[in-house]
């Protein structure tokens, strides 16, 4: 599989598994016991469903954390 | 610090009560150690806070959010996760949607700007969106401007409360229209009416919540003050005089002096004024 993706607005290439969980926890290493949240193109994927979320090519994932705000 | 808390005069929004007037943001402080003193200091009733696109290093080092987590936990202070940066409501419903996720909190403050220069809420993408996060369940807090109209549709489509702006956001001007912020009040005397936005001086949320409002909602205030924990203190003392003098009722105005001191019985000046 090939393609392009666009994680928090950065193109990247498209892994091989197209697994949502996997590219969060593994390949982008983001710590699963802290607080972020996933949406693929505008929309949230609940933790619970990450595993059965494959990607394909032209989707948009977007990782938000707390910040600060007024 | 002294305690001006009545529990008689409790603050409800929805079927929640809130455990303080004053409200304060989690931005702009010089070091999470300072902010984290200012939450002790002003006790607020809520904090707000927003989520933003982050990095994996960014999400596992977050000083601001572990001591905000932290003073929540140790307080009844609630949490008031906002759509800062949304212009339309599409996103910002779907802004809300992963805060609620994020901070498992339904509480949102519902920000949609229509005009980037003054930071103006654009009313009528505001409104919709409200209308769709209320059905979704939310509890909406619309940062809203002082238009009468505008807020009557907001609590229409069920928001337990708007939050009118004084002044644009960060501009610490005070109350810039006192006229028809008191015509809210008057016009809505059983909506919950909170100021947020361009308080800058703890004398102006005084005034905000001497013509009635229920609370007061700020962040550049205290955060760029010389000395925030001071301030901090300062504004909760303001916010709490000004609600008790709004409860107390003060005076009707008037053109003319009037002596406070009886004038019956004076010595003296009658007769030589007499005797001249």
């Amino acid at each position: 599989m090939s393609g392009i993706l666009k994680i928090n607005g950065i193109e990247q290439p498209l892994p091989e598994h197209a697994n949502l969980k996997v590219l969060v926890l593994e390949d982008l290493g983001y710590p699963e016991k802290s607080r972020f949240v996933v949406a693929v193109n505008g929309a949230l994927i609940p933790d619970t469903v990450w595993n059965r979320t494959h990607l394909k090519d032209g989707d948009f994932v977007d990782i938000l954390g707390a910040i600060t705000g007024g | 610090m002294a305690d001006f808390t009545d529990e008689r005069d409790l603050l409800v929004i929805g079927d929640k009560q809130i455990h303080g007037r004053l409200w304060l943001g989690s931005s702009m402080y010089p070091s999470p150690d300072v902010m984290a003193e200012c939450f002790s200091a002003a006790q607020p009733g809520f904090i707000t806070a927003s989520l933003r696109r982050q990095t994996a290093r960014e999400v596992s080092d977050n000083g601001h959010w572990y001591l905000l987590q932290k003073y929540l936990a140790e307080t009844k202070t609630r949490l008031l996760p906002n759509t800062a940066g949304c212009h339309s409501a599409r996103e910002a419903v779907q802004l809300a949607v992963m805060a609620r996720e994020l901070f498992n909190t339904r509480w949102i403050k519902l920000e949609v700007i229509g005009d980037e220069y003054s930071l103006q809420p654009h009313s009528l993408e505001l409104v919709d969106a409200a209308r769709e996060l209320v059905k979704q369940g939310f509890y909406v807090l619309p940062y809203c401007t002082d238009d009468l109209v505008l807020c009557e549709a907001l609590l229409h489509v069920g928001c337990p409360a708007v939050m009118p702006w004084a002044a644009p956001i960060g501009t610490g001007k005070g109350l810039l229209n006192p006229y028809q912020l008191t015509t809210l009040r008057q016009r809505l005397p059983e909506a919950v009416l909170v100021i947020d936005a361009g308080i800058g001086k703890p004398s102006q949320a005084m005034a905000a919540m001497e013509l009635g409002f229920d609370a007061v909602l700020l962040n550049t205030a205290v955060a760029k003050a010389s000395d925030p924990v001071t301030m901090a203190r300062a504004f909760s003392q303001a916010v709490s005089g000004g609600r008790q003098a709004f409860l107390a009722g003060t005076m009707t105005e008037r053109d003319l002096a009037s002596p406070s001191t009886p004038v019956a019985g004076l010595p003296f000046w009658h007769q030589q004024s007499r005797g001249a």
